[in-house]
């Protein structure tokens, strides 16, 4: 095939990258103005109420707990009920959500069901998986597994539903692999729903984990927070809020990035 | 100018052969005959093109050849082998947008070549050409959802044509484009053609655009379908912008309408009329 023609070509668009950074630069600063805002809101609630603790002592106090290492059993054991609980959740979740969504069949039997349970609150749930996995890590990575799995479900049935019917009919007109079909078609097409169901799953993972410890747990950020308080130390309560805050935005904000960047390429 | 589809030869063994092909589905409701008793050849080097009223099995027909769906009667077969399933020698383009939406335009034009194992080097060189080919040149970097409906088929067809199929299989693919967008592109299409000259087999409702880029048309009529007549298209190729007023351009049209309406008029039931 010769490809000796000259053929008009559409106009390019030029880039806008310039106007694009300065207002990145911007919308940063104002984000970090609000924060500013709010700390500075909390301290004035501080100096009008006992309530509240200054937001100075209460960074003190948990400054403290970090040096002298008694955060870390905690946290290790929070972020690891988080973890478990979310991997357990994405790996019955993804599967059964695509499965859901690929069969009219299994779609008519699930859909109600799943959108009727989805407004239980799973916490209820909790003294029964005391019961099963006892106090510790276990019962709490099951509570977070058995919150997030349902979130991860639904966005996995919705995007395998939002595929572009042509797709499966080219990957087999191009004779793809069933392993192709899924990784080079499946996967990237419905990868900014897997990405919410990630992140809207792994909020209710830490939500779950953290009332999940108000109850009952030998250790955790949310055990602590509650005997901070039982002990009117509200500087460590508040020092542990902020410690939760922290990483629910810092994880949160990861994943919205990613969300973001594969939304963009759609 | 036409001949009966039973009359005709069965063509050389290297074309792509329709032997007596049917097609029923069995869809729960009741048994659907979509096509029946088909048989024709595309030969080497001619663009085909199918016309008839909507439902007649014209995306079934091109389906069988494209080996998604098996005849429940006959066989096609190209080159002399009989089609069992989908084939590395046809390439599909669909009427909708079917670019992979998270893929560059490269990308989206390599993406035949990538699933065959064909070297990046090398898949890349090939869809820079067709790139260029379809007009598409300094979009490579580009996203499909940044591109307009009618550039999105361009790489659909870009696609298609870098696996340098020997049968190209069209199902609409101007459909969802506007008027104008539509001759345009089907003239870039007939002017690729010239130069590549696979077998097309074109489906398509547009009675212009198909006398503009055939050599042949076949109307087919309502269920259950028979290839109703093949009207040889001899108007001179290259064809270039004054085709559509030749008188001979006319008549065949006329012909084709004339074909056409009768079978549309059944298909909307006793009684109608079409102006």
């Amino acid at each position: 095939m010769s490809t000796d023609v000259t053929i008009p070509s559409f106009p390019q668009i030029t880039g806008h990258r310039e106007a694009k950074k300065s207002r990145v630069i911007r919308d940063n600063l104002w984000r970090a103005a609000v924060l500013v805002a709010l700390v500075l809101l909390w301290a004035v609630l501080s100096s009008t109420t006992d309530l509240v603790a200054s937001p100075a002592a209460s960074l003190n106090a948990l400054a403290e707990r970090f040096a002298d290492g008694s955060i870390y059993r905690h946290l290790d054991a929070t972020l690891q009920a988080v973890a478990i609980g979310f991997c357990i959740a994405a790996a019955i979740g993804f599967p059964l959500g695509y499965v859901i969504g690929r069969s009219k069949f299994l779609g008519a039997v699930f859909d109600p069901l799943v959108a009727g349970a989805f407004a239980i609150p799973r916490v209820i749930f909790f003294p029964i998986l005391l019961q099963i996995f006892g106090v510790g890590v276990g019962a709490q990575s099951a509570m977070a597994a058995l919150a997030a799995v349902f979130p991860i479900m639904v966005s996995t049935t919705a995007g395998v539903r939002a595929i572009n019917p042509l797709l499966p009919k080219l990957a087999r007109s191009l004779s793809l692999s069933p392993l192709q079909t899924v990784t080079k078609i499946y996967i990237p097409a419905m990868a900014p729903s897997l990405m919410v169901g990630i992140r809207i799953g792994f909020s209710i993972a830490f939500i779950n984990v953290i009332i999940a410890e108000f109850f009952a747990a030998r250790a955790g950020l949310g055990l602590q927070a509650l005997r901070a308080y039982g002990m009117l130390d509200l500087p460590t309560m508040y020092g542990i809020i902020v410690l939760l805050a922290a990483i629910a935005l810092a994880g949160n904000l990861a994943l919205w990035a990613v969300e973001r960047r594969l939304g963009e390429k759609a | 100018m036409s001949q009966s589809p039973t009359m005709r030869s069965i063509g050389h063994e290297n074309d792509v052969v329709f032997d007596n092909i049917g097609m029923t589905f069995d869809t729960g409701a009741g048994v659907t005959r979509a096509v029946e008793n088909v048989s024709g050849a595309i030969p080497e080097g001619k663009f085909v093109s199918v016309i008839g009223p909507s439902g007649c099995g014209k995306s079934t027909l091109l389906d069988m050849v494209g080996g998604l769906l098996k005849p429940t009667q006959g066989s096609v077969s190209i080159n002399g082998e009989k089609v069992t399933g989908p084939r590395r020698d046809t390439a599909m383009v669909f009427q909708e947008d079917s670019t992979l939406h998270w893929r560059t335009v490269l990308d989206n034009v390599a993406f035949g070549l990538e699933v065959k194992g064909i070297s990046k080097a090398e898949r890349y060189d090939s869809a820079r050409r067709m790139i260029e080919l379809v007009g598409l040149k300094g979009f490579e970097d580009h996203r499909p959802g940044q591109l307009s409906g009618g550039m999105k088929q361009r790489v659909a067809i870009a696609r298609a044509l870098a696996m340098e199929p020997r049968v190209l299989l069209m199902d609409e693919p101007f459909g969802a484009l506007d008027q104008q967008t539509r001759q345009f592109i089907g003239r870039e299409l007939l002017r690729i053609w010239e130069k590549t000259r696979n077998r097309v087999l074109f489906i398509t409702h547009d009675i212009q655009e198909a006398v503009y880029l055939s050599d042949e048309v076949w109307v087919m009529s309502a269920r259950p379908s028979i290839v109703k007549e093949v009207v040889t298209i001899d108007l001179p190729r290259p064809r270039p912008e004054g085709t559509h007023a030749l008188p001979r351009f006319r008549e065949l049209e006329d012909h084709l309408w004339a074909l056409v309406k009768v079978e549309a008029e059944k298909t909307l039931g006793p009684g109608a009329r079409l102006a």
